[in-house]
Parts: structure tokens; sequence; C-alpha cells
């Protein structure tokens, strides 16, 4: 059986296998470098327990570790309780699902620490309760648009949501969630925290890496646009230095060919994109450039001409592709 | 010149070949891939029709016809099935959906054969498909250039289809070895129009009254249609010469004229070529007078500002507007200036943008990168 043990003022999980993973130290502030200490000094001199392991205690006893529920619930409290502990920043946790006992705890607890702290809570339900530091939010996941990198815990109740919506964490933010044990891609399991809680459910806590994150944003509608638009342009990108090789004395045939082999799917793929763009006339202009340079190889037409469709693409593509970069 | 020994095979959808339509671009495109490209030889496959000639096959050399047993979908599909393997391109007239299950069974026994359509469609036909069909899908999907045939259907279908578009317009090549030397020397007072007169979709009647119009003003000009007559137009043109005594001799119906030379011998001698279409895709006929220097009129069709290049070698009038049209007359016809510059810069356009051996060019190296 899996537990959570309290050990010299550490918590502690401890797996069935008997394999342990640190939660949190509220002990020491020169363990966890926390920025609060842990320790008061009275005025005759002798130490006393900080309030924190009051209080952290006391919203632990809410939880009763009976069950997987209550003992993720006390896991994911304490990896959050770790984190205030150690960051100095605003701490904003977002939460998806039914209202629970750890939403309770956290909407509390936060703004202990900062009062700019807050919980965000997408739930079907709201508690009677009134939390000054908590906001409530009802959407079904399709149609949720969250702001991306906002949040530095998200708390989610079922594996893996959409991309977008792992998006929501900052860079080296959390994402909890339970679920049978299941193969994920390699670059989620290199950032995963495996919590076993019985026999094949785990609690996982995923790190957003920013490799995780890049991978994240490539997964995402957005992110496979973005990669499409970035290829698309690294590919019109090459036409100068494509013409000083020739100016220079290159093979001008087999440059171009080779080039307008490659703009030939740069245009296939902005084919594809196209009705995500601002501008309705990049896809003809596009081709455009490819008609010219087409008419070039076969000395149709001189090479002034593909300079001058160059220059009205690129003016076109400004308002779709990466400000600055044309 | 190297040489390839491909060949290409082009399928009606229903219906068989006209002799007309050889010297039209689904002739010559086939014509010139075996004259320039190295193709060893090209098929036009359609059903028989009742009494139709071919003499224009003969100025088409490596193009040859194969008649399907029936004009039936199923032939279409039977002959594919025992062909295609030896055929490298497919060639494609008209944006049908009827074609896809020809596409893919071609692209089944041929997985590296290319396809190319080309759809020569107007706007409103463009807009009377479903393109985002399964099946028009699948046929835009599957064929590797898909072209339009002036610049503003192309601008048109490439903002609206998920597939690069390309511009081959219909051009010209010059089978009649027409001789072009002192070209603008010889040239009268002619307005000339070439197509089937009296059809709905050329409307010459536009043109008929608004000659009429400045005719008194302009005495040396006349107006030559050549081209067989509707029946239902003929009324039209007793009345018309009831209404206008004065101008039998002057406007001419030549009826249609088969012969190649005999019909550049009219495009030689005019100076102004009209058409006054209610639609058009991209007329043929503009293409041969750009290349005899005629100065284009033309209604608002998709392809007016093409074969105008924006007007620098002519005047687009709005379509079924007689009095637009009479105003363009009266400003032009009186202006040797205009009519020479203009049809210079016709002569030169035609053979830029119109030239058949440069397009074809262009669409084998999109097909085959130039090899």
């Amino acid at each position: 059986m899996s537990y959570v043990n309290f050990l010299d003022g550490k918590f502690f999980f401890t797996d069935a296998e008997d394999k342990k993973i640190f939660l949190a130290d509220i002990k020491t502030s020169a363990e966890n470098k926390s920025r609060l200490h842990s320790h008061q000094f009275s005025s005759r001199g002798g130490g006393i327990d900080f309030p924190l392991t009051e209080t952290v205690m006391k919203f632990l006893n809410n939880f009763s570790a009976q069950n997987i529920e209550s003992l993720t619930s006390v896991i994911i409290f304490l990896k959050i309780t770790s984190e205030l502990l150690r960051k100095e920043k605003i701490f904003k946790v977002l939460s998806f699902g039914e209202w629970t006992k750890l939403n309770s705890a956290l909407a509390k607890f936060l703004p202990e620490f900062n009062e700019e702290n807050f919980f965000y809570s997408f739930s079907k339900t709201r508690p009677i309760e009134n939390f000054p530091n908590a906001k409530f939010f009802f959407a079904e996941d399709d149609e949720i648009f969250l702001p991306e990198s906002k949040f530095d815990a998200v708390i989610l109740d079922r594996p893996l949501l959409k991309f977008e919506i792992l998006l929501t964490a900052k860079v080296f933010g959390k994402i909890f969630f339970s679920a049978t044990k299941m193969p994920f891609p390699e670059i989620f399991q290199k950032n995963l925290q495996i919590f076993e809680l019985v026999e094949n459910v785990a609690l996982f806590e995923l790190t957003v890496t920013p490799e995780l994150k890049k991978f994240l944003r490539s997964q995402t509608f957005e992110g496979q646009i973005a990669q499409k638009k970035f290829f698309i342009q690294a590919t019109v990108k090459k036409l100068p230095a494509i013409f000083e090789k020739i100016s220079s004395g290159a093979e001008k045939n087999l440059l171009l060919d080779n080039f307008i082999a490659e703009i030939s799917v740069a245009e296939k793929v902005l084919s594809e994109i196209f009705k995500y763009l601002y501008s309705d006339s990049a896809k003809q202009n596009f081709n455009l450039l490819k008609e010219v340079l087409i008419d070039y190889r076969l000395n149709f037409c001189d090479a002034e001409k593909i300079f001058t469709q160059y220059k009205i693409l690129l003016e076109d593509f400004k308002q779709d592709f990466f400000a600055g970069e044309f | 010149m190297n040489l390839t020994s491909r060949k290409s095979f082009s399928i009606l959808p229903s219906g068989g070949w006209k002799n007309q339509l050889l010297l039209k671009d689904c002739g010559i495109i086939p014509f010139l891939f075996c004259k320039n490209h190295g193709f060893e030889s090209s098929v036009l496959v359609g059903s028989k029709v009742e009494g139709e000639k071919y003499p224009y096959l003969e100025k088409i050399p490596g193009v040859e016809l194969d008649f399907l047993p029936e004009n039936s979908f199923q032939a279409r599909l039977n002959w594919i099935n025992s062909n295609a393997e030896n055929f490298d391109l497919m060639i494609l007239y008209g944006a049908y959906v009827q074609y896809s299950p020809l596409v893919e069974l071609y692209k089944k026994i041929r997985p590296d054969g290319k396809v190319y359509l080309a759809t020569d469609m107007n706007i409103a036909w463009a807009d009377r498909i479903e393109h985002n069909s399964e099946a028009f899908q699948f046929l835009l999907k599957n064929c590797d250039v898909i072209a339009a045939s002036c610049r503003k259907t192309q601008k048109y279908l490439s903002a609206k289809w998920n597939v690069p578009v390309e511009l081959f317009r219909n051009g010209f090549y010059n089978f009649a070895n027409a001789n072009f030397e002192n070209l603008f020397e010889g040239k009268e007072d002619i307005i000339l129009t070439v197509a089937r007169i009296g059809t709905f979709q050329k409307r010459n009647d536009i043109m008929l009254e608004a000659f009429a119009e400045i005719a008194e003003d302009f005495p040396t000009w006349k107006m030559r249609l050549v081209g067989s007559i509707e029946k239902i137009f003929q009324p039209y043109i007793e009345k018309y010469f009831e209404r206008f005594p004065n101008l039998k001799g002057r406007v001419i119906f030549t009826g249609l004229i088969e012969n190649k030379s005999d019909l550049m011998k009219e495009y030689k001698r005019a100076k102004i070529f009209c058409l006054s279409s209610n639609f058009e895709g991209a007329p043929n006929v503009a293409a041969e007078a750009l290349y005899f220097g005629n100065f284009i009129i033309t209604s608002e069709i998709d392809s007016a500002p093409d074969i105008t290049d924006n007007q620098n070698c002519g005047r687009i009038f709005p379509i079924d507007d007689s009095k637009s049209l009479a105003k363009i007359f009266r400003e032009v016809c009186g202006n040797e200036k205009i009519l020479l510059e203009g049809g210079k810069f016709a002569f030169d356009y035609g053979r830029r943008d119109f030239d058949m051996e440069k397009i074809v060019a262009r669409l084998n190296y999109l097909l085959f990168g130039g090899r």
C-alpha cells in the first residue's frame, strides 16, 4: 500500500514497492531555499515551529488518505506547497473537473503566501463556501480558449486533455493528472514523475520543460500552421542566395530546377493553410513567383521580373508571416 | 532535345471530339508535347461523332484519335483499364467531377503517371461546382497540375480551391504558316469578330447595334462577322438590314471559314477585333487577334483584362451595353494613333504571353521538370 509520511519536517511518498519520492520540506528555509522562515525564535531564544507547519497539517488533516482520491490530493497539495515555498513569484493554479476538497484547500491556502495568488476552476460545480482568491468558469473543453503560459500548476481530472490546455502551464510549471498507467510519447516520459498509487493506477506530474513546450506548441493547430508558415518563409528567403550563386557562375539550370522544386512543395503547403491567412492574395502571388522562376529557367524572361514579384510577395507576406522577419 | 518517348491521352467525360477542337488547346497541347518535348504519341479518346470528319488531324502529327465502342462511362473506365499502363500523362479538359473515378483508376494503374486538368472555365461555372465535395476534392488532390485560362479566373480559383492553380492561357500556334511581315501596312478599317454568330452567348446583336450607331460618322469602316450563323439569328439579321439598308455591304457575314489560311487573312486585314459575349472562359480567337496586331474591344468577360492586357491593347465595355460599345468605337475608329499603338502592343504581347509553344514548355516543365 502506498502512503505519505512526515519525517523531520519533510513529506515523502512511499509506493507499494517501498520506493520513496520527496514531496515537500516545510521545516528549514536553508534546505528548501524558501523565502519564508520555517522557524521563529521566541524572545527567550528557544525555537518554536513556524505556523506554516501547523497550517499545512491542518489542511492535510482534511484529507483522509484512505483512498486513491485523497492520496492523490495529498500529493498534489504537498507538491504545490513545495513550489510555494521555493518560489517568490505569484502563483496561479488552474483546475479542471468537479470541485473537490483539494480545490477548497488550495483556494484557501494560496493567498496565505501572497494575496495575488489565485485559484481558477473550470467546473460544473461550485463550492458553497466563499473563496476570495478563487475564480470560477464553466465551458465545454472544446470551447475553452485559455491564455498560454499563465499557470504554475494545472490539475486535470482526466489524462492529458488537448495540447492547448497543457500549454496553459508556464515553462517549468506542473501538470497533474491521475490515470491508468499507459505508454506516453518519449518527450512526455522523460518529464514525468510517476507516483504509483495502486496497481496500474498512478498520479502523474508532468514538468513543462522548454523542450516540451515547443513540442506542445507544434502539436496544436496553431502550432502546425506556424510550422508550415516557417517552412514557406524559409523556402522563399533562399531566393536571393540562389541568385547570388547564379551571378557568381554556379550552374544556373541545376540551381533553379532544385529551387523551383522546393518552391513547388512550399506552394502545396501554402495551399493547405491559405484559408487561415489574413492575405487572400498570398497564394496567388506565390504562384506568380513560381511562374516567373519557370519563365526565367526557360529563358522566357529576365531576372528582374523575378525580383519584382519577390518584392510583391514579401510585401504580401508581411501581414501573415513573422513580423520583422522580412 | 531530350527524347523521352512519353505518351499522353485525353479523355472526354462524355461525347466525342469534333474536328474544330483539334486546332484548339485540346489538340495543340498534345501535338506540341510530341513536336517539342519528345512525346511519342498523344491519343484523344472519345466516342464517335456521327458524320464528323477530321481534316485538322493531319496538322497535328503525333496526335491520334481512338474511338470508344459506345458513349458510356463504363466504356471510358474500360479504356483506361486496358490502356493506361502505357500512358505517362492524362490530360483533362473542364473541371468535371465525373473525372474523379477515371483519375482514380488511372492513378491506381500508373501511380507515377501525371494528370493535367485544364479547367478553361469561367467564374460562373466555378461557382456552380461543389468544390468541397469528397469527389471533387479527390479530383483536385490527384491532379498534378491544375490550370485556369485567364488571370482573373486563376485568382478566383486560387482563393477558393485548396490546391495550386496555374495559369495557362489559350494561346496561338501558327498552323497556317501565316506571314506577319508588313502587318500594319496592309490593315483596313475593319471590325472583325470570329465566332458561332448569333448564339445567346456571343451576343453579336450588341456589336451590330453599336456599329449601326456610329457607321454614318465613320463611312470607311466595315464590320465582318466570321463564323456559321445560328438559324435563330437569321430573322434578326433580316430586320437589321431592313432598319439599316445602308449597311448592306458594310456589315458582312462571311459564314464559316474552315481554311485556316483564309481565316488568318481576316485577322490580318482587320484593325479591330470585337467580342460582345455575355460570358466566356478565355476565347481562342483572342490569341489569334493579338498575334495579328488587332486592337481588342471586348465585353467584360472574365478574361477581358488578360486579352487586352488591362486595356493596353484594347478596351473593355460592360456586358449587354451597345451604347458603351458604340462610344468606344467612336473613340478609336477615328484615332489611328490609338489603333496603331494598341495593335503593335497586341502584336508583342501576343508573342510574349500567348505563344502556345512557350505555354506547353511551361506545362512540360511543371509536369516533368522540363525533362
